[in-house]
């Protein structure tokens, strides 16, 4: 039963031991007082039965000397107003019956002297109380009274006796259970408050909730304690996440310390494979200028040639100088010394460097934008730009590479067009990994891109310039380094129009070689890409943004314009269209003219019906050249 | 001759019944002196000392007095019964405490309470009006038992305490009027 009292609630436990013992002591209480009330009846009747049989005997006395039965059974029979007694005999000494008194009630035997042990004078039957008193006259006995009651009335008392105790011990029970289940919450509401906590800091794993104690007895104590348990958990997991944040930091600064030096060693490895890449170029120029050398036609040129030669040594020299210096190298890359940097040395220096490389594989390198200076390191600088240079000839083989500096808001842009064979945009994020340089020693361009890419963009990194890829394959690639340059934007003011340098390596026999164009698009990328393109047959190129600058362009070129490349959309509701009438309209001829759109077919052929030479987006140079030939032509047409 | 057989068988048997009555009454006669002394007190005056004996006389021929002698040197309370019987009124003129008045001396008694000349006696009589003319108690032989009665007043004169319980066996008591 305790094992199984052990596994219930504490709410019933607490009612099922208050039953138990209530029910237990008011049993026992009243066992006792029946006990208690059945002697007390007992003793009563023995003390009224004693008093009864010795009036009866004094009373009696008399009459038993004179041996008058009447008088004696007059005192018997006055018995009956005691209807518990049952019988009443006197005998005589000798044992013979006197008189006899029955109650009719019951059921009575003939009287007969019982035997009592001892000295006692009373004796119980099952139902009887035998009461014996001997009568003396002058300290003889002359006879004995017997009387005989009934028990029955003290069994009667007994079991109502015992009824009523049943009855108030059900009431009390029930009062009991009542009175238990309204008051057993204040003993089980803080425990179950405080299992409820324990629940909460199990599943939630939050030592820092708190118990509510709401009593200042042992489970008030409890409360207490369970509390500072918990104060205790919860600051030696504060102090041992703080262990963890230290050990974590140390082991983050070890495997920093790792990398770093893992770093350094692949850094060394590039920079050994950079260097090998780096000391082609001006190795290369040297040979190439021996080459020119041999075939001079006279001893100036050889001068001339000579002296290029000279400074392509000066330059491999200047190179062996800073690169293998190798703490010089880690602190250049590392560590960058920004000054005011010219780009006209740079861009001498590259093109120089490298012009005679683009000629030799028939292709063409401009430079411009010289004048521009930017706040940067000048030798990483220099550094970038060859190699940026030096992969774009490497992979063009048609066409030509711009080198060009422009001003854009704050910054300046150095941007290096090719016109080769361009890079996958899945594979541009690819260019910059050492690996695919260091397993490519062949300079496969099918297999990966310029060696010194990973350096270039270590070096743009550490400098806090930002270096922009764009490609179209087939069409060419456009690396563009962005540099923040407040000193530069004090120095130059925005130009609306970029003048085309007057240094032109194009072909003098090229039909458009020499004309004046008007490039029109309101994305600066494809105003720019589209006048390196046209730039490159040797037109002059003027550009404007939208529709205003492209007035103000003409007005001052005097709209001396040999044709317009106009984008059909211009932004803020201005067509390409329209300006190309404008134009016309002041002008008063018919300059050339092609519209560029990305609009659906049937809107490019309705504008082709309206006159207007129309290529679609994207445009491909071929395609572009083809198309301003064909307007210069029909143009000329129109006007014989 | 039957007839008279059964007559005389008739009177014998009448006379054996007759006797054998007699003798219970006798008995009870004896029994009722005797328990007379215990339910009557006397006066201390009545005894010459402290520890006196209790004298009950028995005058005149008392056909019971071997019945009552047996009681001779009894304890009444703390004083011994002394029995005696006798005819001659001079010897109990010393003085006895219950005097029975036998049958045959009962011609003497309009005279008999004159000639005794002390007090505290305890006169018992064998006629209805033994006690009516003097006497204390009277024994009756009613129908079917042996009674007394009590003459309260007789007993007042000699100082005498009777017992409730006594009183309350009388079948007549007489009291003053």
């Amino acid at each position: 039963m305790f094992k199984r009292l052990a596994n219930i609630s504490i709410h019933n436990k607490l009612v099922w031991i208050l039953l138990l013992t209530l029910s237990l002591t008011m049993l026992l209480a009243t066992l006792l007082l029946n006990i208690y009330d059945y002697t007390h009846s007992k003793e009563s009747l023995e003390s009224e039965l004693d008093v009864l049989t010795k009036v009866i005997s004094d009373r009696s006395r008399a009459a038993i000397s004179f041996k008058d039965k009447r008088a004696a059974l007059g005192n018997l029979n006055s018995l009956q107003a005691k209807p518990a007694i049952k019988q009443a005999c006197i005998f005589h000494t000798t044992g013979e019956l006197f008189v006899a008194y029955n109650n009719k009630n019951y059921q009575s035997k003939e009287c007969q002297q019982i035997l009592i042990e001892g000295n006692d004078t009373f004796l119980y039957t099952n139902k009887s109380l035998y009461i014996k008193q001997y009568v003396y006259l002058n300290k003889r006995p002359i006879g004995v009274v017997q009387i005989e009651t009934s028990l029955d009335s003290i069994y009667e008392r007994l079991l109502q006796f015992s009824a009523v105790a049943f009855f108030i011990l059900i009431l009390s029970g029930l009062l009991a259970y009542i009175l238990t289940l309204r008051l057993q919450h204040q003993i089980t509401r803080p425990l179950l408050l405080l299992n409820e906590t324990a629940a909460n800091v199990t599943t939630q794993h939050d030592y820092s909730l708190r118990a509510e104690k709401s009593s200042n007895d042992e489970v008030g104590d409890l409360v207490d304690s369970f509390n500072s348990m918990l104060h205790t958990i919860h600051s030696n997991e504060i102090q041992l996440r703080e262990a963890m944040i230290v050990l974590n930091e140390k082991k983050e600064v070890s495997e920093a310390k790792a990398l770093s030096a893992e770093d350094k060693h692949a850094a060394l490895k590039e920079f050994f494979a950079g260097v090998s890449h780096d000391l082609k170029q001006p190795i290369n120029a040297m040979g190439l200028f021996m080459e020119a050398m041999k075939r001079a036609p006279s001893a100036f040129s050889q001068l001339e040639l000579m002296d290029k030669l000279e400074q392509s040594l000066i330059n491999l020299n200047q190179m062996f100088t800073d690169l293998l210096d190798k703490s010089r190298f880690e602190k250049e890359l590392l560590k960058s010394n920004k000054k005011e940097v010219p780009l006209n040395s740079i861009f001498s220096v590259i093109g120089h460097e490298f012009g005679v490389l683009a000629s030799d594989k028939n292709i063409r390198l401009l430079m411009h934008g010289h004048s521009k200076s930017v706040y940067s390191d000048p030798l990483m600088l220099e550094r970038i730009i060859r190699n940026l240079v030096s992969n774009a000839i490497r992979y063009t083989s048609e066409g030509g590479v711009l080198v060009g500096a422009r001003k854009r808001k704050d910054q300046v842009w150095i941007e290096v067009w090719d016109s080769g064979q361009g890079i996958p945009e899945e594979k541009i994020s690819e260019i910059f990994s050492a690996h695919v340089q260091l397993n490519n020693p062949d300079h496969d361009p099918t297999k990966g891109f310029g060696l010194g890419l990973s350096i270039v963009k270590k070096m743009i990194d550490n400098l806090g310039h930002e270096l922009e890829v764009k490609s179209l394959p087939g069409n060419g690639t456009l690396m563009r380094l962005k540099i923040d340059n407040n000193i530069s934007a004090k120095k130059e003011t925005l130009k609306t129009s970029v003048t085309m340098p007057q240094i032109s390596t194009g072909n003098l026999n090229d039909p458009l070689n020499g004309l004046n164009a008007l490039v029109i698009d309101d994305d600066a990328d494809v105003l720019d890409a589209t006048q390196i393109i046209v730039q490159g047959w040797g037109i002059n190129v003027n550009g404007a943004g939208n529709y205003q600058q492209a007035l103000d362009v003409a007005e001052q070129l005097d709209y001396k314009l040999d044709v317009i490349l106009a984008d059909y959309d211009l932004g803020q509701g201005q067509t390409g269209a329209r300006l190309i009438e404008e134009l016309r309209s002041k002008a008063q001829r018919k300059i050339p003219a092609v519209i560029i759109s990305g609009e659906s077919a049937e809107f490019l052929q309705s504008l082709a019906d309206d006159g207007f030479s129309v290529l679609k987006k994207p445009v491909k140079a071929a395609r572009l050249r083809a198309m301003i030939n064909h307007s210069l032509a029909q143009t000329s047409t129109d006007q014989s | 001759m039957k007839k008279n057989i059964i007559l005389i068988l008739m009177v014998v048997w009448g006379m054996t019944g007759s006797v054998q009555a007699s003798e219970a009454d006798n008995h009870l006669k004896a029994l009722f002196l005797y328990n007379f002394a215990n339910y009557v007190e006397w006066p201390e005056s009545a005894f010459t000392r402290s520890h006196g004996q209790l004298h009950m006389c028995l005058f005149g021929e008392v056909e019971f007095y071997p019945m009552v002698d047996v009681y001779d040197g009894t304890l009444i309370g703390d004083r011994q019964l002394n029995v005696f019987m006798t005819s001659d009124i001079k010897k109990i003129e010393k003085g006895c405490h219950i005097l029975f008045v036998s049958r045959d001396k009962r011609i003497e008694l309009p005279n008999f309470f004159n000639q005794i000349k002390y007090t505290y006696v305890l006169s018992i009589g064998e006629r209805s009006d033994f006690s009516v003319k003097g006497g204390v108690v009277s024994i009756v032989r009613t129908t079917d038992k042996v009674q007394f009665d009590i003459n309260l007043t007789a007993a007042n004169a000699n100082r005498l305490t009777i017992s409730s319980d006594l009183l309350s066996l009388a079948r007549k008591i007489k009291r003053l009027k």
